[in-house]
């Protein structure tokens, strides 16, 4: 019987539509994966590198990720299965069938499940497909075991465990709705919390919270590379088995309480009372009383209008799906909240601003709050069969349009109040924080996210009116939000005033607050509520108060309700909405010129086609910068007047001077005048350059100077692009020898405005061209804009109120006609790399020596000043005594508003720049590694390894200044926080290395031929440098970099490369250890180091004989991870430790086999004995470097 | 006060007509709309009722257009639909009140309005059970109750009776039987009895179109004398049919008895028969 019912469900489901359907959306979800090339795209949240396109581990990931997500297909598959027959009335044909209860039960669910299986089907022909239509150097060979292992280890126990969990929730509560809602609250749960599983510690813990094995892939393969992920299949060991075992017991405990507590009864519960409704005194009616007169009035209609919108806000507010979702959304918000961490890594404090940040991730469960409501107020009286009752109260039109909107809205300011609740809660109780921005909680959760709800709810009133049932209503709804995410996120397109409800992003920092995105907001916000007007217009006239369902009927009731308040009132709604769309328009494309990101490419692209050819040809280069720059604050415009001094350093005589600035940003070229003549010859207003023909070349050492004067006005607004370096409170300008825009005219062709991404080159039509030349090309010695040293003069005037801060010393400092007037100097000849900032500031000062350091900050952000100064200080005073004098008289820090999209904080010469959210909010607890001081370091010493030398452009480059950064840094570190702290870093450091190699598309390259990314240049340096310094000692180190600054400071004509860091490290090293720089810098490598056992005898109190046996072995990779064995011949930590962590014995010692047995006396009993313990070597798996001693 | 309809029209999107050129006056009383199902009865109720758009064809009530004054005849209307239901979860005068209020009956009077009709409709003592465990009885004399609220001038009562049981049914009819005098009450059923025990005055609608209109005392009058009835053997059925004008064949204690329709005496053992509405409502229907 059992297998005939499941039998019977399995083929209604296939040959079901929506079994075919759901086949067709897994199959194209995976051939969209498979065959996508791009590595910036990610689809199914599976990012694919330069793995095959058919790993064995990104079968499985998306067996899982399907098999999770897909829990919507299985909620309604095996679910439904039972309780179908209720909805379908024909419950009591089969309860009354001779069909025994288990038959029944795991008859249907063993067919749906099944079914439900055989869908994934899909999955394999979508991977088949995708490969077969790609590229075969995408693929590996076809493999059946690739795909068996995943299906029978993750897909059928997922399936089972989801199919069990609903097939019982749905039998059970015999409510599909209550299914579904859980449904949807599991996988937000499960992929809002997957976040924060993540930061616990404990793998075994994590693995056994995954029930889709999706982390547990994760943990897995953490150490995997490329090669590996081509190479094997998924590892399946003891903690995945258990995790299996564990949640398929879960799947079948869930199928033995259903079956015990299903009862083949036709009625669920004692529901419907019998009533006793026999009358006796029937003919005994009273006389009818008079009724009191009806009123009419308006007033009493809003009245009733606001009466039912309470009583339907109510009956919501008390809907489990509303409570689920809020609570839900609110624990997403705190939990991200109370875990956050800025970019640095650090803990962040808990601000209102940061908070609020968190409070947009509301906006996701909003979506289908107002899909299920809006769905459910619209329809309820007709669900009910209520209809006809409420269509002919003597109500207008209005009333009940308004009173559904007002339902929605009402839920909606509930949950906004919970987030401003949530938000006021943590702040006070988790962190003890008091310091509580009411005005702006209100501002941005009243002002931006309620108003931005609204229009969720107005579309959803909108759809749910037009459609003839509820379900159509969902379904379009969905649709609708589904459709606007592709269009406008996916496919990119950048106009938000076509997109209704949202508002351009914008930044907050706590420093201007909202600034100049003020009226962004306001404009924006003021238009689509027009809009809004006028859908609810469209609403009411459509309103359905009858039984009319054909679009026709209503159009014409539509024509009928049409009266001359109408025509006045839309009349004035598409005035205000198109004049408010209007002056958008005007704002964005007219007074502010509108550039897409693709038409920026294209003037790039153009820039490199018709200049490219001065790409080498030599330029006068700047010995003087004299500047005169005006802030005007409050219109955020600015005038720069200046004098560049400039000289012929080259041996040949220039004719031709390549001058760029950026047109966009320049309001008034009120002068632009060389002290030679000379005629403009070529102007592109596009590009912004401007090519001057010298009458007379400029002989070899000869100089001239260009004069300007150059007006900045601000007008109107816009989104695109805005100009943030001129903010009320944070004006920002960069003279640079990198980067747009240029406020300052720039000299020479502009290399870095070159595309860099190779589909957009291709597109272009561009050549291909490496990220930066090969070391073999590198230029080592011409000076150019780049490898100069200049001397700088500026002053600088801005409003009274606020401070202006940029390099060198502060000659004077005074107050004229009500503004500030700031005047810097610099005789020290410095990079041309100026940064100018004018902001409300706060002043710290800290002396070091006979030099000083001042951290200018936002009067809120003073949590780490101590940090930064002392940070700064050490390296100052570090660097001074160790590498080369400091030659500044100070250095200053001014902090950054958000509106920089550099990283963290750069370093200028005796500047550095520090961006607000990336170290002034950091919140450090006691063991805590102490980012900020690190930053501080890490950037001061940039002096010596970035501003002191000029690198050559070429691969390896960042070993010259990053990876001589983070040396001085951790040194600093280690010093002022001790070796446990660095070893946290360094471990962090490992674990962000191993990660990064295995994703970078464009493959893993040593040391001394990296390009700029996260995991070499700041991960791998650090560790590395850190494990040179164990082995040579900090003396040797210095000795070497002294040596390095010896060859290059302050040299405009010598560039130095990797090959020259390499070389003074090779020269301080002894020869025994020489092969660490092969092995660290000039080559990937890794070992893997494991203690195998170790015993102890006891030969008396004072004497232990330990018998440790250790492995290791050494490896060579290529860039995607290929491993290659070589010979062993290494010197390597060996540890012994006793009670409480007691050194007792800590050697290098030399290696020479792969394995090796020591014998070693120490005088306390040894508790844990191991190699490389502190991981100081790249290993892929430290946990077993060490072993518990055996007696 | 009169409510007159001319010349209303309704098709269907399924090519169904409704209602053919259909013309009414009604005055004040009770009247019924007389129609075997799918006569266009619930159509018609429901145009008047300003839930349904016609296609051709005014409706006046007391000098509003009905079609476009919508909102007007809602202010005077009472209206019983032939399908709702309530929600089950509230109370009998929990619902009651809110319908009042929807109404526009003012907060001062509401309580003493709910209480009086409910216990007009002997609801009174269940006022406070849900609406969820009434039986059709008890939820169409809910809705009557509905109707009745804020004194309606045009009360429409949608097949009310139908699936009551007969004492149900007359707890209904006197109900109606209450309602005052000078107010239009259409009440629309396919059971004669309830034209005939309350009714004034009617009409008889099949297939779209109004085939007779006139009193209820009227219309049996007018057959008086041609309504014959004889108890015949059963498999003799068809041949009297082919013979004679059938009105209405039923079975008593296990006998056939037919009523027929002739002008003259038929003989054969046919004897004369008091007229009954239900004979000129099945006149009416075959002369169709």
């Amino acid at each position: 019987m059992l297998h005939q019912i499941a039998s019977r469900e399995f083929k209604r489901h296939v040959k079901s539509v929506p079994f075919a359907l759901f086949a067709l959306i897994l199959f194209a979800l995976v051939l969209v994966f498979v065959v996508n090339t791009d590595p910036n795209t990610v689809f199914l949240a599976i990012p694919i590198g330069r793995e095959f396109h058919n790993a064995p581990l990104l079968i499985a990931k998306v067996f899982a990720v399907l098999s999770a997500f897909g829990m919507l297909i299985t909620m309604v598959m095996v679910g439904k299965c039972v309780i179908r027959d209720f909805f379908a009335r024909t419950h009591e044909f089969f309860y009354t069938a001779p069909v025994s209860k288990t038959a029944y039960l795991f008859g249907r669910f063993a067919g749906s499940l099944t079914a439900n299986g055989f869908l994934y089907v899909a999955v394999v022909l979508g991977f088949l497909a995708g490969c077969a239509s790609l590229d075969a150097s995408y693929t590996g060979p076809f493999n059946p075991i690739s795909y068996l292992i995943p299906i029978g280890l993750i897909l059928i126990p997922n399936l089972f465990l989801v199919g069990a969990v609903f097939f019982g929730l749905a039998t059970l509560s015999r409510r599909m709705m209550l299914t579904y809602i859980l449904g949807v609250a599991f996988t937000t749960l499960y992929f809002s919390l997957s976040a924060a599983l993540s930061r616990i510690d404990s793998d075994a813990v994590r693995i056994m919270l995954d029930p889709f094995c999706f982390e547990t892939l994760q943990i897995l393969t953490r150490n995997w590379t490329v090669a590996d992920m081509n190479l094997y299949q998924i590892p399946v060991n003891g903690l995945f088995i258990l995790n299996r075992i564990v949640w398929i017991g879960a799947g079948f405990a869930m199928l033995a309480l259903t079956w015990r507590k299903f009862e083949m009864h036709a009625i669920h519960e004692g529901r419907h009372r019998p009533s006793n409704d026999v009358q006796t005194d029937e003919l005994r009616i009273p006389a009818p009383l008079p009724h009191p007169v009806p009123d009419f009035s308006t007033g009493s209609q809003i009245h009733k209008c606001l009466l039912m919108t309470a009583r339907e806000a109510g009956r919501i507010l008390r809907h489990p799906a509303f409570i689920i979702l809020s609570i839900l959304a609110m624990g997403t918000v705190v939990l991200n909240f109370v875990l956050n961490v800025d970019s640095a890594g650090s803990s962040v404090q808990p601000l209102t601003s940061w908070y609020l940040r968190y409070a947009n991730m509301g906006w996701g469960f909003m979506i289908p709050l107002m899909i299920l409501f809006g769905g459910m107020v619209i329809w309820r009286e007709r669900d009910h069969g209520m209809h006809p009752f409420l269509d002919t109260m003597p109500m207008p039109d209005w009333t009940g349009m308004i009173s559904k909107i007002g339902t929605l809205i009402s839920i909606q300011a509930v949950y906004v109040v919970l987030l401003f609740i949530t938000g006021v809660f943590t702040q006070i109780v988790v962190f003890n924080y008091t310091d509580l921005e009411i005005g702006l909680y209100l501002s941005v959760l009243f002002g931006i996210v309620f108003i931005s709800y609204w229009h969720m709810a107005v579309v959803v009133i909108f759809i749910q009116n037009l459609v003839p049932s509820k379900t159509a209503g969902f379904f379009f709804s969905a649709l609708y939000f589904i459709g606007e995410l592709i269009i406008f996120e996916f496919l990119r397109v950048d106009h938000v005033f076509l997109r209704y409800g949202h508002l351009p992003s914008f930044i907050y920092s706590d420093i201007n607050g909202f600034g100049h995105y003020a009226p962004i907001i306001f404009w924006y916000t003021v238009y689509w509520i027009f809009l809004a007007g006028i859908l609810l217009g469209i609403t009411t006239l459509l309103w359905r108060r009858d039984e009319e369902t054909r679009l026709k009927f209503r159009l014409r009731v539509a024509k009928k309700r049409w009266t001359r308040r109408h025509t006045l009132a839309f009349g004035t709604l598409i005035v205000l909405f198109l004049s408010a769309g209007g002056h958008i328009i005007y704002n964005k494309f007219i007074l502010n010129r509108y550039l897409s990101i693709k038409k920026a490419r294209d003037i790039d692209a153009d820039y490199e086609i018709s200049y490219g050819r001065f790409r080498h040809r030599d330029q006068p280069v700047l010995t003087h910068i004299g500047l005169n720059v005006d802030f005007d604050t409050d219109r955020r415009d600015c005038r720069i007047r200046g004098r560049y001094i400039l000289q012929n350093k080259s041996d040949v005589p220039i004719d031709t001077v390549l001058i760029n600035l950026t047109n966009r940003r320049v309001t008034r070229i009120h002068r632009l005048e060389w002290t030679r003549p000379a005629g403009l010859i070529h102007d592109s207003p596009e590009t912004g350059l401007r090519l001057f023909r010298l009458e007379n070349p400029l002989l070899p050492g000869a100089g001239m100077e260009l004069h300007f004067d150059l007006e900045f006005q601000t007008v109107g607004f816009t989104d695109n692009n805005p100009k943030n370096e001129l903010a009320s409170n944070g004006s920002c300008l960069v003279l640079s020898t990198f980067g747009l825009p240029h406020y300052f005219p720039k000299i020479g062709y502009d290399l870095s405005r070159e595309l860099s991404d190779p589909i957009q080159r291709r597109k272009r039509h561009l050549p291909d061209k490496p990220p930066v030349p090969p070391l073999e090309e590198a230029d080592l010695s011409s000076i150019d804009q780049m490898s100069v040293f200049v001397t700088y003069d500026a002053i600088i005037t801005t409003s009274v109120d606020q401070t202006a801060v940029t390099n060198g010393n502060l000659v004077s400092r005074r107050t004229e006609n009500g503004r500030n007037v700031f005047h810097y100097k610099s005789d020290v000849p410095m990079k041309p790399e100026i940064l100018i900032a004018s902001q409300r500031f706060v002043a710290k000062r800290m002396e070091c020596g006979d030099r000083f350091i001042e951290v200018f900050y936002h009067h809120r952000h003073d949590y780490n000043i101590d940090r930064m100064l002392r940070g700064t200080a050490d390296a100052l005073a570090y660097g001074h005594r160790n590498f080369s004098p400091y030659p500044f008289a100070s250095v200053r820090i001014p902090e950054n508003t958000e509106y920089m999209d550099f990283g963290g904080a750069r370093a200028f010469p005796s500047i550095v720049q520090w961006r607000e959210m990336a170290g002034f909010i950091s919140r450090f607890e006691e063991d805590d590694i102490d980012r900020v001081y690190f930053i501080a370091a890490h950037e001061l010493a940039h002096h010596w390894w970035g501003c002191a030398i000029t690198p050559a452009d070429a691969e390896g480059s960042i070993m010259t200044t990053e990876t001589l950064a983070q040396y001085t840094a951790l040194l600093l570190l280690e010093k002022a926080y001790g070796r446990d702290i660095t070893d946290k870093f360094l471990e962090s450091d490992m674990e962000d290395y191993l990660e990064g190699r295995k994703n970078d598309v464009r493959g893993e390259r040593p040391l001394i031929r990296s390009y700029h990314n996260y995991y070499t240049t700041y991960a791998k340096s650090n560790i590395v440098m850190a494990a040179l310094r164990e082995y040579i000692g900090e003396e040797r180190m210095n000795r070497g970099l002294r040596a390095f600054l010896a060859d290059f400071e302050n040299r405009e004509d010598r560039h130095p490369t990797s090959l020259d860091v390499v070389r003074v490290l090779r020269s301080v090293t002894p020869d025994s250890l020489k092969y660490l720089i092969t092995d660290l810098f000039e080559t990937i490598t890794l070992w893997e180091n494991k203690a195998l056992s170790a015993s102890v005898e006891k030969i008396n109190d004072d004497n232990f004989e330990l018998r440790l046996v250790v492995e290791t072995y050494k490896f060579r990779a290529d860039s995607i991870g290929n491993q290659t064995e070589v010979p062993i011949d290494d010197v390597i930590e060996v540890d012994i430790r006793g009670k409480e962590g007691k050194s007792l014995y800590r050697k290098m010692r030399r290696f020479i086999d792969n394995r090796t047995e020591l014998l070693i006396r120490v005088d306390e009993e040894p508790l844990t004995a191991g190699i490389d313990p502190r991981g100081l070597l790249i290993d892929r798996n430290r946990d077993d470097n060490l072993v518990r001693v055996k007696k | 006060m009169e409510l007159t309809i001319q010349n209303l029209c309704k098709t269907y999107a399924n090519g169904i007509q409704a209602l053919k050129d259909v013309s009414l006056n009604i005055s004040t009383g009770l009247f019924g709309l007389l129609g075997p199902n799918g006569a266009g009865k619930t159509s018609l109720m429901r145009t008047i009722a300003t839930l349904q758009e016609a296609d051709e064809g005014k409706i006046h009530f007391d000098g509003v257009d009905v079609l476009a004054e919508k909102q007007k005849v809602k202010e005077r209307l009472g209206y019983l639909p032939q399908e709702f239901d309530f929600y089950p979860k509230e109370t009998a005068q929990g619902l009651l009140e809110y319908f009042a209020l929807l109404k526009g009956i003012p907060r001062k009077g509401r309580s003493f309005v709910v209480e009086d009709l409910l216990k007009r409709i002997h609801l009174w003592d269940e006022r406070k059970q849900r609406l969820g465990t009434f039986s059709g009885g008890m939820k169409q004399r809910f809705g009557i109750a509905q109707a009745l609220l804020g004194d309606p001038r045009l009360i429409i009562v949608d097949e009310p009776t139908a699936g009551l049981d007969p004492a149900e049914r007359n707890r209904f009819h006197n109900l109606l039987s209450e309602i005052g005098e000078d107010v239009v009450v259409i009440l629309s059923t396919h059971i004669v009895e309830d034209v005939s025990q309350v009714c004034t005055r009617m009409a008889v609608i099949d297939d779209g179109c109004i085939i007779h209109e006139g009193g209820t005392l009227d219309t049996i009058e007018s057959l008086r004398g041609r309504v014959w009835e004889k108890e015949i053997p059963k498999p003799e059925l068809i041949e009297y049919s082919e013979k004679y004008r059938i009105l209405s064949s039923r079975l008593f204690a296990g006998k056939t008895y037919i009523r027929i329709f002739s002008e003259t005496h038929p003989q054969e053992g046919f004897i004369p028969s008091e007229v009954r509405l239900e004979d000129a409502y099945f006149y009416f229907l075959s002369m169709n």
